[in-house]
Protein backbone atom coordinates (compact mmCIF):
# COMPACT_ATOMS: atom_id res chain seq x y z
CA UNK A 1 0.00 0.00 0.00
CA UNK A 2 1.49 3.31 -0.94
CA UNK A 3 1.95 6.02 -3.48
CA UNK A 4 1.75 3.75 -6.51
CA UNK A 5 -1.00 1.28 -5.57
CA UNK A 6 -3.51 0.44 -2.88
CA UNK A 7 -5.36 2.49 -0.33
CA UNK A 8 -4.66 6.16 0.24
CA UNK A 9 -3.92 6.77 3.89
CA UNK A 10 -1.49 9.61 3.62
CA UNK A 11 -0.55 12.43 5.97
CA UNK A 12 -0.26 15.81 4.31
CA UNK A 13 2.62 18.17 5.06
CA UNK A 14 3.47 21.65 3.83
CA UNK A 15 7.13 22.18 2.93
CA UNK A 16 8.54 25.38 4.41
CA UNK A 17 11.49 27.15 2.79
CA UNK A 18 13.01 27.91 -0.58
CA UNK A 19 14.08 25.28 -3.10
CA UNK A 20 17.57 25.46 -4.63
CA UNK A 21 17.98 26.58 -8.24
CA UNK A 22 19.19 23.26 -9.59
CA UNK A 23 16.69 21.10 -7.74
CA UNK A 24 17.40 17.77 -9.44
CA UNK A 25 21.18 17.83 -9.11
CA UNK A 26 21.23 19.32 -5.62
CA UNK A 27 18.60 17.00 -4.22
CA UNK A 28 19.99 13.85 -5.86
CA UNK A 29 23.33 14.55 -4.16
CA UNK A 30 21.61 15.12 -0.81
CA UNK A 31 19.48 11.99 -1.15
CA UNK A 32 22.60 9.91 -1.84
CA UNK A 33 24.10 11.17 1.44
CA UNK A 34 21.11 9.85 3.39
CA UNK A 35 20.52 6.67 1.42
CA UNK A 36 19.40 3.70 3.50
CA UNK A 37 22.35 1.64 4.80
CA UNK A 38 21.47 -1.99 5.62
CA UNK A 39 22.20 -3.19 9.15
CA UNK A 40 25.09 -5.61 9.60
CA UNK A 41 25.18 -8.12 12.48
CA UNK A 42 28.83 -7.37 13.30
CA UNK A 43 28.01 -3.71 13.90
CA UNK A 44 26.45 -2.53 17.15
CA UNK A 45 23.74 -0.41 15.50
CA UNK A 46 20.26 -1.75 16.23
CA UNK A 47 18.49 0.57 13.82
CA UNK A 48 19.08 2.21 10.45
CA UNK A 49 16.95 4.74 8.56
CA UNK A 50 17.33 6.33 5.13
CA UNK A 51 15.92 6.76 1.65
CA UNK A 52 15.04 4.02 -0.82
CA UNK A 53 13.09 3.93 -4.09
CA UNK A 54 9.36 4.64 -3.81
CA UNK A 55 7.43 1.37 -3.54
CA UNK A 56 10.71 -0.62 -3.68
CA UNK A 57 12.35 -0.88 -0.24
CA UNK A 58 15.19 -3.07 -1.56
CA UNK A 59 16.06 -0.73 -4.41
CA UNK A 60 18.83 1.51 -3.08
CA UNK A 61 20.26 2.38 -6.48
CA UNK A 62 18.49 5.71 -6.87
CA UNK A 63 18.69 7.68 -10.09
CA UNK A 64 16.90 10.91 -11.14
CA UNK A 65 14.51 8.84 -13.30
CA UNK A 66 13.35 6.89 -10.25
CA UNK A 67 13.09 9.94 -7.98
CA UNK A 68 11.71 12.72 -10.20
CA UNK A 69 8.48 12.40 -12.13
CA UNK A 70 6.99 15.65 -13.48
CA UNK A 71 6.53 18.01 -10.53
CA UNK A 72 6.88 15.13 -8.06
CA UNK A 73 9.84 13.91 -6.03
CA UNK A 74 9.09 10.39 -4.79
CA UNK A 75 11.03 8.35 -2.24
CA UNK A 76 10.59 5.62 0.32
CA UNK A 77 11.58 6.09 3.94
CA UNK A 78 13.04 2.78 5.08
CA UNK A 79 13.67 1.96 8.72
CA UNK A 80 15.19 -1.39 9.74
CA UNK A 81 15.34 -2.31 13.40
CA UNK A 82 16.46 -5.37 15.33
CA UNK A 83 13.79 -6.35 17.82
CA UNK A 84 14.43 -9.40 19.97
CA UNK A 85 11.80 -10.86 22.28
CA UNK A 86 12.84 -9.86 25.83
CA UNK A 87 12.31 -13.44 27.05
CA UNK A 88 14.77 -14.74 24.41
CA UNK A 89 17.39 -12.12 25.32
CA UNK A 90 17.00 -12.96 29.02
CA UNK A 91 17.26 -16.73 28.46
CA UNK A 92 20.30 -16.40 26.17
CA UNK A 93 22.02 -14.10 28.66
CA UNK A 94 21.33 -16.46 31.54
CA UNK A 95 22.71 -19.42 29.62
CA UNK A 96 25.85 -17.53 28.54
CA UNK A 97 26.43 -16.23 32.07
CA UNK A 98 26.14 -19.72 33.51
CA UNK A 99 28.68 -21.03 30.96
CA UNK A 100 31.14 -18.23 31.75
CA UNK A 101 30.80 -18.69 35.51
CA UNK A 102 31.57 -22.40 35.15
CA UNK A 103 34.47 -21.78 32.77
CA UNK A 104 36.09 -19.17 35.03
CA UNK A 105 35.03 -20.90 38.27
CA UNK A 106 33.49 -17.64 39.47
CA UNK A 107 30.40 -17.32 41.64
CA UNK A 108 29.58 -13.83 40.39
CA UNK A 109 30.45 -12.03 37.17
CA UNK A 110 31.86 -8.52 37.28
CA UNK A 111 29.97 -5.59 35.80
CA UNK A 112 32.34 -5.40 32.80
CA UNK A 113 32.02 -9.15 32.21
CA UNK A 114 28.23 -8.82 32.17
CA UNK A 115 28.38 -5.90 29.73
CA UNK A 116 30.74 -7.77 27.42
CA UNK A 117 28.55 -10.86 27.61
CA UNK A 118 25.46 -8.86 26.70
CA UNK A 119 27.19 -7.46 23.62
CA UNK A 120 28.24 -10.98 22.56
CA UNK A 121 24.70 -12.32 23.07
CA UNK A 122 23.12 -9.43 21.10
CA UNK A 123 25.62 -9.91 18.27
CA UNK A 124 24.79 -13.62 18.14
CA UNK A 125 21.07 -12.76 18.06
CA UNK A 126 21.66 -10.26 15.22
CA UNK A 127 23.16 -13.14 13.22
CA UNK A 128 20.14 -15.35 13.88
CA UNK A 129 17.32 -12.83 13.45
CA UNK A 130 16.47 -10.63 10.49
CA UNK A 131 15.81 -6.96 11.28
CA UNK A 132 12.22 -5.80 11.12
CA UNK A 133 11.71 -3.58 8.08
CA UNK A 134 9.34 -0.67 7.62
CA UNK A 135 9.11 1.31 4.38
CA UNK A 136 6.78 4.24 3.84
CA UNK A 137 6.30 6.09 0.56
CA UNK A 138 6.35 9.84 0.20
CA UNK A 139 5.50 12.06 -2.75
CA UNK A 140 6.51 15.70 -2.69
CA UNK A 141 4.95 18.08 -5.20
CA UNK A 142 7.78 20.57 -5.67
CA UNK A 143 5.54 23.15 -7.37
CA UNK A 144 2.84 23.12 -4.70
CA UNK A 145 5.29 22.64 -1.78
CA UNK A 146 3.09 19.86 -0.45
CA UNK A 147 4.16 16.40 0.60
CA UNK A 148 2.11 13.24 1.13
CA UNK A 149 3.49 10.56 3.44
CA UNK A 150 1.78 7.17 3.46
CA UNK A 151 1.50 6.76 7.21
CA UNK A 152 -0.64 8.23 9.99
CA UNK A 153 1.78 7.11 12.73
CA UNK A 154 3.06 10.04 14.80
CA UNK A 155 6.35 8.23 15.43
CA UNK A 156 6.99 7.69 11.72
CA UNK A 157 5.96 11.26 10.93
CA UNK A 158 8.55 12.51 13.42
CA UNK A 159 11.22 10.28 11.85
CA UNK A 160 10.31 11.63 8.43
CA UNK A 161 10.47 15.26 9.58
CA UNK A 162 13.91 14.75 11.12
CA UNK A 163 15.39 12.94 8.10
CA UNK A 164 13.74 15.36 5.66
CA UNK A 165 15.21 18.38 7.42
CA UNK A 166 18.66 16.77 7.53
CA UNK A 167 18.45 15.83 3.84
CA UNK A 168 16.91 18.90 2.27
CA UNK A 169 17.38 21.67 4.85
CA UNK A 170 13.63 22.35 4.79
CA UNK A 171 11.01 22.01 7.50
CA UNK A 172 7.75 20.11 7.27
CA UNK A 173 4.52 21.44 8.78
CA UNK A 174 1.89 18.77 9.34
CA UNK A 175 -1.59 19.76 8.19
CA UNK A 176 -3.96 20.79 11.00
CA UNK A 177 -6.91 23.16 11.37
CA UNK A 178 -4.56 25.96 12.44
CA UNK A 179 -1.84 25.36 9.82
CA UNK A 180 -4.40 25.05 7.01
CA UNK A 181 -6.15 28.22 8.18
CA UNK A 182 -2.93 30.21 8.44
CA UNK A 183 -1.96 29.15 4.90
CA UNK A 184 -5.33 29.71 3.32
CA UNK A 185 -6.36 33.09 4.74
CA UNK A 186 -5.65 36.05 2.52
CA UNK A 187 -7.32 38.67 4.64
CA UNK A 188 -5.59 40.44 7.52
CA UNK A 189 -8.76 40.76 9.58
CA UNK A 190 -9.36 37.00 9.35
CA UNK A 191 -5.70 36.27 10.15
CA UNK A 192 -5.97 38.45 13.27
CA UNK A 193 -9.22 36.72 14.24
CA UNK A 194 -7.52 33.32 13.89
CA UNK A 195 -5.09 34.29 16.67
CA UNK A 196 -8.00 35.03 19.02
CA UNK A 197 -10.46 32.33 18.02
CA UNK A 198 -12.10 30.34 20.84
CA UNK A 199 -14.39 27.33 21.00
CA UNK A 200 -18.08 28.11 20.51
CA UNK A 201 -20.87 26.52 22.51
CA UNK A 202 -23.48 25.18 20.10
CA UNK A 203 -25.74 23.59 22.65
CA UNK A 204 -26.25 26.68 24.80
CA UNK A 205 -29.82 27.35 25.88
CA UNK A 206 -31.10 24.27 24.13
CA UNK A 207 -34.14 22.83 25.76
CA UNK A 208 -35.83 21.06 22.87
CA UNK A 209 -34.46 18.58 20.40
CA UNK A 210 -33.46 18.58 16.72
CA UNK B 1 1.55 31.41 22.83
CA UNK B 2 3.93 29.47 20.58
CA UNK B 3 3.00 27.76 17.33
CA UNK B 4 2.75 24.25 18.80
CA UNK B 5 0.33 25.47 21.50
CA UNK B 6 -1.71 27.36 18.94
CA UNK B 7 -1.97 24.24 16.76
CA UNK B 8 -3.11 22.15 19.73
CA UNK B 9 -5.56 24.68 21.15
CA UNK B 10 -7.32 25.34 17.82
CA UNK B 11 -8.03 21.74 16.82
CA UNK B 12 -11.68 22.39 17.72
CA UNK B 13 -11.92 24.44 14.49
CA UNK B 14 -11.81 21.17 12.56
CA UNK B 15 -14.74 19.74 14.54
CA UNK B 16 -16.68 22.97 14.11
CA UNK B 17 -15.94 22.69 10.39
CA UNK B 18 -17.42 19.17 10.29
CA UNK B 19 -20.50 20.43 12.15
CA UNK B 20 -20.79 23.30 9.65
CA UNK B 21 -20.63 20.76 6.78
CA UNK B 22 -23.47 18.88 8.45
CA UNK B 23 -25.48 22.09 8.92
CA UNK B 24 -24.79 23.17 5.31
CA UNK B 25 -25.86 19.79 3.96
CA UNK B 26 -29.18 20.07 5.82
CA UNK B 27 -29.79 23.65 4.69
CA UNK B 28 -28.74 23.25 1.05
CA UNK B 29 -29.82 19.70 0.39
CA UNK B 30 -26.31 18.50 -0.35
CA UNK B 31 -24.93 20.97 -2.92
CA UNK B 32 -22.62 23.76 -1.73
CA UNK B 33 -21.67 26.65 -3.96
CA UNK B 34 -18.00 27.44 -3.49
CA UNK B 35 -16.78 30.87 -4.58
CA UNK B 36 -14.78 30.58 -7.80
CA UNK B 37 -15.40 26.87 -8.10
CA UNK B 38 -19.12 26.20 -8.40
CA UNK B 39 -21.28 23.46 -6.98
CA UNK B 40 -19.81 20.67 -4.85
CA UNK B 41 -22.01 17.72 -3.94
CA UNK B 42 -21.63 16.76 -0.30
CA UNK B 43 -22.78 13.69 1.60
CA UNK B 44 -21.84 12.67 5.16
CA UNK B 45 -21.93 8.96 5.90
CA UNK B 46 -21.03 6.21 8.36
CA UNK B 47 -18.94 6.06 10.50
CA UNK B 48 -19.52 9.12 12.66
CA UNK B 49 -17.49 9.87 15.78
CA UNK B 50 -18.62 12.61 18.16
CA UNK B 51 -16.28 13.82 20.91
CA UNK B 52 -16.68 16.26 23.76
CA UNK B 53 -14.30 19.13 22.90
CA UNK B 54 -13.34 19.64 26.55
CA UNK B 55 -13.27 15.98 27.66
CA UNK B 56 -11.60 13.92 24.96
CA UNK B 57 -12.52 10.56 26.48
CA UNK B 58 -16.25 11.33 26.18
CA UNK B 59 -16.96 9.76 22.80
CA UNK B 60 -19.87 8.39 20.82
CA UNK B 61 -19.08 6.23 17.80
CA UNK B 62 -22.02 5.57 15.47
CA UNK B 63 -22.00 3.17 12.53
CA UNK B 64 -24.67 1.84 10.24
CA UNK B 65 -27.25 3.48 8.01
CA UNK B 66 -27.59 7.29 8.33
CA UNK B 67 -25.70 7.84 11.60
CA UNK B 68 -26.23 11.60 11.29
CA UNK B 69 -29.98 11.12 11.49
CA UNK B 70 -29.80 8.85 14.53
CA UNK B 71 -31.05 9.62 18.01
CA UNK B 72 -27.57 8.92 19.43
CA UNK B 73 -26.10 11.66 17.24
CA UNK B 74 -28.86 14.07 18.23
CA UNK B 75 -28.35 13.41 21.93
CA UNK B 76 -24.57 13.69 21.63
CA UNK B 77 -24.85 17.09 19.91
CA UNK B 78 -27.32 18.33 22.50
CA UNK B 79 -24.90 17.30 25.24
CA UNK B 80 -22.17 19.44 23.68
CA UNK B 81 -20.23 16.85 21.70
CA UNK B 82 -18.92 17.81 18.28
CA UNK B 83 -18.38 15.57 15.24
CA UNK B 84 -14.70 14.58 15.14
CA UNK B 85 -14.68 12.03 12.29
CA UNK B 86 -17.10 11.32 9.49
CA UNK B 87 -17.04 9.65 6.09
CA UNK B 88 -17.19 12.40 3.50
CA UNK B 89 -18.43 11.83 -0.04
CA UNK B 90 -17.68 14.70 -2.41
CA UNK B 91 -18.81 15.06 -6.01
CA UNK B 92 -17.35 17.63 -8.34
CA UNK B 93 -17.52 17.84 -12.12
CA UNK B 94 -18.70 14.26 -12.57
CA UNK B 95 -16.02 12.83 -10.27
CA UNK B 96 -16.67 11.39 -6.82
CA UNK B 97 -14.36 10.88 -3.86
CA UNK B 98 -14.94 9.14 -0.54
CA UNK B 99 -12.71 9.60 2.52
CA UNK B 100 -12.78 9.59 6.30
CA UNK B 101 -12.31 13.18 7.45
CA UNK B 102 -10.67 13.72 10.84
CA UNK B 103 -11.62 17.14 12.15
CA UNK B 104 -8.79 17.23 14.70
CA UNK B 105 -6.12 17.04 12.02
CA UNK B 106 -8.06 17.76 8.80
CA UNK B 107 -6.51 14.44 7.70
CA UNK B 108 -8.15 12.28 5.06
CA UNK B 109 -7.75 8.53 5.32
CA UNK B 110 -9.15 5.52 3.46
CA UNK B 111 -9.49 7.72 0.39
CA UNK B 112 -11.38 6.25 -2.55
CA UNK B 113 -10.62 8.10 -5.75
CA UNK B 114 -12.78 8.33 -8.86
CA UNK B 115 -12.06 5.53 -11.34
CA UNK B 116 -8.62 5.93 -12.91
CA UNK B 117 -8.71 6.09 -16.69
CA UNK B 118 -5.04 6.25 -17.62
CA UNK B 119 -2.89 3.34 -18.74
CA UNK B 120 0.80 2.89 -18.10
CA UNK B 121 2.53 3.15 -14.74
CA UNK B 122 3.70 6.75 -15.04
CA UNK B 123 0.34 8.10 -16.27
CA UNK B 124 -1.42 6.06 -13.59
CA UNK B 125 0.78 7.62 -10.88
CA UNK B 126 0.18 11.15 -12.22
CA UNK B 127 -3.58 10.67 -12.38
CA UNK B 128 -3.67 9.16 -8.88
CA UNK B 129 -1.72 12.07 -7.43
CA UNK B 130 -3.75 14.66 -9.34
CA UNK B 131 -7.01 13.20 -8.02
CA UNK B 132 -5.65 13.03 -4.47
CA UNK B 133 -4.55 16.67 -4.67
CA UNK B 134 -7.92 17.63 -6.14
CA UNK B 135 -9.70 16.08 -3.16
CA UNK B 136 -7.47 17.94 -0.70
CA UNK B 137 -8.09 21.17 -2.64
CA UNK B 138 -11.86 20.66 -2.42
CA UNK B 139 -11.68 20.12 1.35
CA UNK B 140 -9.34 23.11 1.68
CA UNK B 141 -11.78 25.31 -0.28
CA UNK B 142 -14.70 24.16 1.86
CA UNK B 143 -12.64 24.92 4.98
CA UNK B 144 -11.72 28.36 3.64
CA UNK B 145 -15.40 29.04 2.95
CA UNK B 146 -16.26 28.05 6.52
CA UNK B 147 -13.45 30.20 7.95
CA UNK B 148 -14.57 33.25 5.98
CA UNK B 149 -17.65 33.32 8.22
CA UNK B 150 -16.24 31.60 11.32
CA UNK B 151 -13.56 34.26 11.77
CA UNK B 152 -15.78 37.22 10.92
CA UNK B 153 -18.31 39.13 13.08
CA UNK B 154 -21.05 37.26 11.13
CA UNK B 155 -20.22 34.15 13.16
CA UNK B 156 -21.39 35.42 16.55
CA UNK B 157 -24.08 37.66 15.10
CA UNK B 158 -25.70 35.30 12.63
CA UNK B 159 -24.24 31.87 11.85
CA UNK B 160 -23.74 30.56 15.39
CA UNK B 161 -27.32 31.51 16.41
CA UNK B 162 -28.58 29.88 13.18
CA UNK B 163 -26.65 26.67 13.96
CA UNK B 164 -28.05 26.66 17.50
CA UNK B 165 -31.56 27.00 16.07
CA UNK B 166 -30.75 24.16 13.66
CA UNK B 167 -29.80 21.98 16.62
CA UNK B 168 -33.29 22.70 17.99
CA UNK B 169 -34.80 21.56 14.71
CA UNK B 170 -35.17 24.85 12.87
CA UNK B 171 -33.47 24.72 9.48
CA UNK B 172 -32.20 27.98 8.03
CA UNK B 173 -33.58 29.30 4.78
CA UNK B 174 -31.22 28.54 1.84
CA UNK B 175 -31.35 32.13 0.62
CA UNK B 176 -30.40 33.47 4.05
CA UNK B 177 -27.55 30.93 4.14
CA UNK B 178 -26.29 32.12 0.75
CA UNK B 179 -26.38 35.74 1.85
CA UNK B 180 -24.61 34.95 5.09
CA UNK B 181 -21.86 33.12 3.21
CA UNK B 182 -21.46 35.67 0.43
CA UNK B 183 -18.19 37.65 0.41
CA UNK B 184 -18.52 40.21 3.22
CA UNK B 185 -18.58 43.28 0.93
CA UNK B 186 -21.49 42.04 -1.21
CA UNK B 187 -23.41 40.85 1.85
CA UNK B 188 -23.05 44.31 3.41
CA UNK B 189 -24.28 45.91 0.21
CA UNK B 190 -27.35 43.70 0.17
CA UNK B 191 -28.12 44.40 3.82
CA UNK B 192 -27.81 48.16 3.25
CA UNK B 193 -30.09 47.95 0.23
CA UNK B 194 -32.88 46.49 2.37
Amino acid sequence: MGALHGSLNASKFYVEGELPKDVRRTYMARIQLRLFQPLRPEQEAEESAGWCAVGQPFDLDLSPDKVFNGPYLSLGLRIDRYRFPPAVVHAELEQAAQGLRQKRAQEQLSRSQKAELKQRVLQALRRRYLPRMQAVDLVWNLDRRELYFWSQSSGLRERLSALFELSFGLELALDSPYVAAARTLQNRALEAALQQVALSAFHEDIRGSR
Amino acid sequence: MDLVDRIETTRFLGSEFVLWLWFSRDVLGGVLELPGRGGVELALESPLLLVDPVADTERVNIRGFDPLGSLEAEHALLRGKLPRKVALRLGFQQSEWLALLDGASLGLSGVKLPALLSEGEEEHFHERMRLLEQLHDLVQDLYRHFLSVRLSPRWLDELLPAMRRWLRGEVMDAEAYAELHAPSSSAKRRRKAR
